[in-house]
């Protein structure tokens, strides 16, 4: 049996499929040949590995760990709802400072534009020539007499 | 206290059963998250995510399964899930490198070396290699069957498949990973 042949047959020699001649002739095969015993030696060496179980440990601070984790999520969770509710009360601030100013102003306005509508009444005809002296007698008039 | 006490206890709050039921299923919780991560820190973390997570959706206990049963699904899942994200992890960080140096850097497939002698942690990771190459029902199965103590019956409740499945599931597993490894040593020993 050559090297090309005894790799087609490893699989069957592993999960003991061959029959007793082609096994007899694997057998041999693998007295002179270093490398192909080296491939069946270390596939059966690895698949030991897989039957044998690591096992680990319990950890005395499991529960403590768990119960601080619990309790760090709940606090980042009320950070987190912190951190979303601030901007908004921010803003909420601003405009009802915002509305509260601009009505305040508005209404202001609009008093003292009434006043000067409703209440303020000419009294004579020498009042409203005082008043809108401009329109009575231009610059130019006033400036070149002489008294 | 019974699996009913503990049940029943956490959903009312109580501290003492949640304690109890860490106490009691950690260790097995442990080692079948260390089956599937093969890292003790990696295993501890997942743990308490399971843990975690019991806390949080054992309102949704029916009790229609064990509750060993139903850590084992949450163990697994979360498992999976973790091996999955590191995977991804995995290739965009070899892309990451191959872009910036044009070379990739592949932690997974590390070579042979013929001249020195193999010692079982390098053999475990080429075992763990193969492992991870299985199917998803292969593996879950295999890495199960690799606890101490647990049954192919239970096995079967965990994947809620027959027990002839399982045993079934245990042997293609056993063929391909020794199908695989003789596939690794046939091209790294020359």
């Amino acid at each position: 049996m050559i090297c090309k042949e005894v790799h087609k047959k490893m699989n069957s020699y592993l999960s003991e499929k061959l029959n007793k001649a082609t096994f007899n002739e694997f057998e041999l095969h693998l007295k002179d040949c270093a490398s192909c015993r080296q491939i069946i030696s270390e596939v059966k060496n690895t698949m030991t590995l897989a039957d044998r179980t690591e096992e680990l440990s319990a950890d005395p601070f499991m529960f403590t760990r768990i119960q601080a984790q619990i309790e760090n999520r709940s606090t980042e969770r009320n950070r987190s709802w912190q951190k979303v509710l601030q901007p908004i009360a921010v803003t909420m601030i601003m405009l009802v400072g915002l509305f509260a100013g601009v009505s305040l102003g508005s209404k202001y306005y609009n008093d003292s534009l009434q006043l000067n509508a409703n209440e303020y009444v000419l009294e004579s005809e020498d009042e409203e020539i005082y008043l809108n002296a401009l329109a009575y007698e231009s610059i130019e008039t006033f400036l070149l007499t002489d008294n | 206290m019974t699996e009913q006490d503990i049940v029943s206890g956490i959903k009312s709050g109580d501290q003492k059963a949640f304690r109890f039921l860490v106490d009691k299923y950690q260790k097995m919780v442990l080692n079948t998250c260390f089956q599937f991560v093969k890292d003790e820190d990696d295993a501890k973390d997942l743990t308490q995510d399971v843990f975690i997570e019991v806390f949080d959706s054992i309102h949704k206990f029916r009790g229609d399964s064990k509750l060993m049963t139903w850590l084992y699904r949450i163990a697994v899942n979360k498992s999976l899930n973790f091996v999955q994200r590191n995977k991804r992890k995995r290739l965009f960080g070899n892309l990451e490198s191959f872009f910036s140096s044009g070379n990739f850097n592949d932690e997974s497939s590390d070579t042979y070396n013929a001249d020195k002698p193999l010692d079982d942690t390098e053999r475990s990771k080429y075992l763990y290699q193969a492992i991870e190459s299985l199917s998803q029902n292969q593996r879950i199965a295999f890495s199960l069957h690799n606890l101490d103590g647990i049954s192919y019956a239970q096995i079967a409740d965990v994947m809620n498949v027959s027990v002839s499945s399982v045993e079934s599931l245990i042997h293609r597993a056993k063929v391909n990973l020794q199908k695989r490894l003789l596939d690794f040593y046939k091209n790294n020993i020359e």
